[in-house]
């Protein structure tokens, strides 16, 4: 829908947060290749229940916080 | 980076500092991070080895991690990754041979079944093992589809759900997944949704106000108003929910 834009902010603003990423699974090393099914129905999901569901597209992963 | 690249990238944002599902959403909504693409969850996919935040990590197209640090600090290495990945994303890998490498450009240009059958219909020999595995990973692409679009239909995203509908009817005919397209286009055209389709417009159009000016009292007040109209609606519903996080 309309809210779109401004994803760019996220960076910008997460850069002066702090915060740690949780230990959850396997470790992302360069040249693997990740697998994962989430538990949790995602936000704004796009029928997405894998990270398998979005091959064929690149996927940029970004660990962001609130506080 | 998420509107200079648009569909073509997908954005995953994983909160990470253990903040509950309803109060990311209400973040969210409040900063304006929404997008019709970004995915966000409070649960990490996999480990990253990463002390801080923000932490980026990039996937290809066949989800092999390129890059694993500060977004930052490797904004442009992030930005060269993903240009080769969506060259490789309408070309193929370099190593397919020409039959599965047409296979994979008609795939992309959404001619699904068309490629899907063309790799079931190698003959044997040297590409008919790859062909077979491009053929399943091609189908699990298509059926993901099939998935966003029912998704977007749940979720009253009817702009973007009549477009990939008439992508996955001319793409998927002649394929298994062909009637399950047409059960949800006929859902789109249904009557009974004309209620649905007037919510969805009505709050497109606050949302479009939110980009423009922010959450302010204004604002509010119309997601509450198209949330008290369209109440027996998913987008009213979505209204009054949004009204409700963010303080109406």
């Amino acid at each position: 829908m309309a809210l779109a834009k401004a994803i760019g902010l996220a960076a910008v603003a997460s850069a002066l947060l702090g915060g740690t990423a949780p230990a959850q699974g396997k470790m992302a090393k360069v040249g693997e290749k990740m697998s994962y099914s989430f538990q949790e129905a995602l936000q704004n999901g796009q029928g997405v229940k894998s990270l398998g569901d979005l091959a064929g597209r690149p996927v940029v992963v970004e660990f962001w916080g609130t506080h | 980076m998420q509107e200079k690249y648009g569909d073509d990238v997908q954005f995953l944002f994983v909160e990470s500092q253990g903040t509950s599902p309803e109060d990311t959403e209400k973040f969210v909504l409040q900063k304006k991070w929404i997008s019709d693409h970004a995915i966000w969850t409070n649960e990490a996919p996999f480990e990253t080895g990463a002390r801080g935040i923000p932490h980026c990590v990039v996937l290809g197209i066949d989800g092999e991690v390129l890059i694993n640090d500060n977004p930052l600090s490797a904004h442009s290495a992030i930005e060269a990754a993903l240009e080769a990945q969506l060259k490789l994303a309408k070309k193929g890998p370099k190593e397919f041979s020409a039959p599965l490498a047409k296979a994979w450009q008609d795939f992309d240009k959404g001619l699904y079944a068309a490629s899907i059958n063309s790799l079931k219909a190698l003959p044997e020999g040297a590409d008919k093992a790859e062909g077979a595995k491009l053929a399943a990973n091609l189908e699990s692409r298509a059926k993901a589809k099939v998935n966003r679009l029912a998704w977007l239909i749940e979720a009253a995203e009817f702009e973007q759900a009549d477009k990939l509908s008439a992508q996955l009817s001319k793409g998927l005919a002649g394929h298994a997944l062909e009637e399950k397209v047409k059960e949800l286009a006929g859902s789109l055209t249904a009557k009974d949704l004309a209620p649905e389709r007037e919510a969805a417009k009505a709050l497109d159009k606050v949302e479009k106000k939110i980009v423009k000016d922010g959450v302010d009292a204004a604002a509010l007040k119309q997601l509450k108003s198209v949330g008290e109209k369209f109440a027996q609606t998913r987008a009213g519903k979505k209204a009054a929910r949004m009204a409700s996080m963010l303080g109406a």
